[in-house]
């Protein structure tokens, strides 16, 4: 096989790794919500707003390989990072209670799941966006050589 | 290949995820039914109003 081949091949699995994460993300929150019947907060939904669009783009730029699918969906993931990361400070008590937006219905600092002692949604969620947003870079950096 | 490999993730996520959903509302409705029969008690109202 030539070594274009093999390059070629090499960031189309990493497209693809970045798919694959995105839509397990995708379902694992409309598990939650749909099945476990867990009701999301604000800022699960912003983030839901960054998260699920990329299902769709990820999978439009695997055929064939578009390099400039990360100019759509890099925006998407680091605004969906920023809101995380707000989520997860909030939650852990870093950022006061006071300034969260989700005053009224459903809380943000609501405990649903505490998976060894630290894995929360929205720990979760930042995992799985800063994974996005790595495999980007990488894609990005190899198609740009 | 590439498009084999990615249908057939898609299909394998979609079933993984309708099984998980269906294998999880089996065992709460089995945690439940369960509740319910050790506590049947709670359900039997103390009296039967009437009225009229």
């Amino acid at each position: 096989m030539p070594q274009s081949d093999q390059t070629s091949n090499a960031n189309w699995t990493i497209l693809f790794l970045c798919w694959l994460l995105v839509s397990v993300s995708t379902l694992g929150s409309l598990f939650f919500s749909y099945v476990m019947e867990f009701a999301p907060c604000v800022l699960c939904w912003y983030q839901r707003i960054c998260l699920f669009p990329l299902v769709i783009i990820l999978a439009a730029g695997l055929f064939p390989v578009d390099k400039s699918v990360v100019r759509y969906a890099l925006p998407l993931a680091i605004a969906g990072w920023l809101t995380a990361l707000y989520h997860t400070l909030l939650y852990s008590g870093i950022i006061p209670k006071s300034i969260q937006p989700c005053s009224m219905g459903v809380s943000c600092t609501e405990e649903y799941i505490n998976l060894f002692g630290f894995l929360t949604i929205p720990m979760l969620s930042l995992l799985s966006f800063s994974a996005i947003i790595a495999l980007l870079f990488i894609f990005k950096k190899r198609m740009s050589q | 290949m590439k498009s084999v490999l990615f249908g057939i993730s898609s299909l394998a996520l979609i079933f993984v995820f309708i099984f998980a959903s269906s294998y999880y509302k089996e065992q709460r409705a089995e945690k439940l039914g369960f509740m319910v029969k050790e506590n049947a008690s709670t359900f039997v109202r103390q009296h039967s109003q009437t009225l009229g």
